[in-house]
């Protein structure tokens, strides 16, 4: 592996909510272009990783962390380093697709139009590129302006995935994705993030493990707050160095 | 089959349910009953006013005053501080004077109850209210609004638990004590500031002069300081202090009730905290912060104590925000203790009632259909 394929660089990360070590010495590297999974039961931590990777614990007040996480060699816990433009560089995708009230338009545009206004032209075309990498571009091309609460629940996820894209970020986290979807449209989320990583570093959070094995390059399992195994998805899935892993993924526990 | 649907409960238990069950309608209903008991009474006093049978009652003179016969009828210039007396020609006006409807009076402009020509214009009343409720909602509401999107999203937790509750008493603060405030301090305050506050006021004359050329000399006379002490600005400053709890908890309510969802998408796109609340935030709580406004316009134009205390109570017709006012209902709350029982003026009073009745239902379904409606087309889709 050499220096410039690694994204995200993880080294001896905790995380404390108050007293609570919710993650204990988190060390691992996130590939460039790639997607890693996060597995693990409810509670296990892979969602705090996830969201300290574009510091959206902040938003708790007990939440304190140490040790380094950084991106592009940049540690993201360095008090210099602005939130805000941490967070343009590194979009988010929920568990719940909650689109603003507004127009499908408008969710789209919406991260464009912070701090400055482009032209109304240039918002158009990537409000339509993005709906395009989103693959819902054709089921909405007729009623942009229409409110985004009436799209499906599937749709509205895309649209999620539109108003990340939209702000041009490099890496995607994805926290659930597709944990409130039918599978028609989980599968169309699946096949969306096979085309997205050719432009995004992605890290998705999955409770699902037959999808972390679909889409996933590589693969962590966590446990209590450890990582207890980090490895290509491949060789986590078929031969598991752990046995915690083992008893996890063939549904032993968890 | 169906034997185990009569099997029997204890007989205490059928009677307690009994009780219970009647005990709450019957409270229900007293207090349905107590609203239209009002409505009736109030109606039925302004009766004689909607059917006709009104009458001057002629005021039971024991013995004859003194020059009682030589007082005229003054009224107060503001534009020269001249008392003037009204001239009427006496020989023709009287007869012309008789001919004229009750309603006729009613639309005047001179709000003179008691006399021997009694004038029972309401113009300068509904005036009188709209500006003073003009003048409290204009500061209450951007003020309460930012206090709101403060608590509910910058404040830290233990600040909010103390922010919220400090405002929410001044929503249960005696009115009256609202007034004396107002009329002992603020006045103060009020006259102290108008000396430096001209040229601003000038400033945002002209800039709604601008806006609306047409209406350019009356926005300069209607922000023009007069040598007044009491007036609709003191009064409004007093009914916005009434009105801020109410636009403030309900604002802050409709914020806090706003998906926490929203926000948490809202930052991780890269916006900032005061982007978030005034992009994604305060649009989607908008139906309950219209909704609050609503409301703080019902109570600012209800409301009695601090306007009968507070604005110099004259019922004059001038659109200047420095002049003294006498709203509908600082009206009624001064006038009724004196007033002759039956007579014309006495119906005048509960129809100023019955003003006031139909602003507010106006004012509570709008808010009921509106924000109804408005929640529908926003959170379920167009």
């Amino acid at each position: 592996m050499s220096k410039d394929t690694i994204k995200i660089r993880i080294r001896n990360f905790n995380v404390f909510y108050g007293e609570k070590n919710a993650l204990k010495d988190i060390s691992l590297d996130v590939q460039i272009n790639k997607v890693t999974a996060f597995i693990g039961p409810s509670g296990c931590g892979k969602s705090t990783l996830l969201r300290s990777i574009n510091r959206m614990n902040d938003l708790i007040d007990s939440f304190s962390a140490g040790g380094m996480l950084s991106i592009d060699e940049t540690n993201v816990y360095d008090p210099d380093i602005d939130v805000v433009e941490l967070r343009k560089k590194v979009g988010m995708v929920f568990q719940k697709s909650i689109p603003f009230p507004k127009s499908i338009y408008e969710n789209v545009a919406y991260g464009l139009r912070l701090n400055h206004k482009p032209p109304t032209s240039e918002v158009d075309s990537i409000v339509e590129s993005s709906l395009k990498k989103a693959a819902l571009w054709d089921e909405v091309k007729d009623r942009l302006h229409d409110s985004a609460t009436g799209l499906s629940g599937g749709q509205q996820q895309r649209l999620c995935i539109a108003r990340a894209v939209a702000v041009n970020p490099e890496i995607l986290l994805m926290d659930e994705p597709c944990s409130a979807l039918d599978p028609i449209s989980t599968a169309k989320i699946e096949e969306l993030i096979e085309e997205l990583k050719d432009t995004y570093t992605i890290v998705i959070v999955t409770h699902n493990m037959q999808q972390a094995a679909r889409v996933s390059d590589s693969t962590g399992f966590f446990y209590m707050g450890d990582l207890i195994e980090f490895d290509k998805t491949r060789t986590l899935f078929t031969s598991p160095s752990k046995k915690a892993t083992e008893d996890y993924i063939t549904g032993r526990f968890g | 089959m169906a034997q185990f649907l009569h099997k029997k409960r204890p007989k205490s238990q059928i009677i307690t349910e009994f009780l219970a069950e009647w005990g709450i309608r019957v409270t229900a209903s007293f207090s349905i009953v107590i609203i239209f008991l009002i409505f009736i009474f109030v109606f039925r006093e302004a009766g004689g006013l909607i059917f006709g049978t009104a009458k001057e009652l002629k005021p039971k003179v024991e013995k004859n005053i003194e020059g009682a016969d030589d007082l005229k009828p003054e009224i107060y210039n503001p534009e020269t501080g001249e008392i003037v007396t009204i001239k009427e020609p006496k020989s023709t006006s009287t007869k012309k004077k008789e001919k004229k409807s009750i309603w006729e009076n009613l639309a005047g402009d001179i709000w003179q109850p008691v006399g021997k020509e009694p004038k029972y214009g309401i113009m300068p009343l509904l005036l009188g209210t709209l500006k003073v409720t003009l003048v409290a909602l204009f500061l209450a509401t951007p003020l309460s609004i930012f206090a709101a999107i403060y608590s509910a999203f910058f404040a830290t937790r233990r600040l909010r638990e103390w922010i919220k509750p400090t405002v929410e008493i001044l929503a249960g603060f005696p009115s009256v004590v609202l007034g004396f405030f107002c009329l002992v301090t603020i006045v103060k305050g009020v006259n102290f500031i108008t000396t430096f506050i001209q040229p601003g006021l000038d400033a945002f004359a002209s800039g709604l002069g601008t806006i609306m050329p047409f209406a350019d000399t009356f926005f300069r006379e209607a922000f023009t300081i007069s040598e007044f002490h009491y007036s609709s600005f003191v009064g409004g400053i007093g009914l916005g202090l009434a009105v801020i709890p109410i636009i403030f908890t309900i604002t802050e309510d409709a914020l806090s009730a706003v998906p926490k969802s929203y926000r948490e998408a809202s930052l991780a796109l890269g916006a900032s905290e005061w982007e978030t609340a005034f992009k994604v935030m305060l649009p989607a709580a908008l139906p309950g912060v219209v909704a609050a406004v609503l409301l703080g316009i019902g109570r600012a134009f209800g409301e009695t104590m601090i306007a009968l205390m507070a604005t110099g109570n004259a019922a004059l017709m001038s659109w200047n925000i420095f002049h003294p006012v006498r709203t509908l209902a600082a009206t009624i709350g001064s006038e009724t203790g004196e007033v002759q029982w039956g007579s014309l003026h006495y119906n005048i009073l509960f129809f100023l009632g019955i003003l006031l009745f139909i602003v507010s239902f106006t004012i509570n379904a709008i808010t009921e259909l509106f924000v109804k409606k408005y929640l529908a087309k926003k959170f379920q889709g167009a």
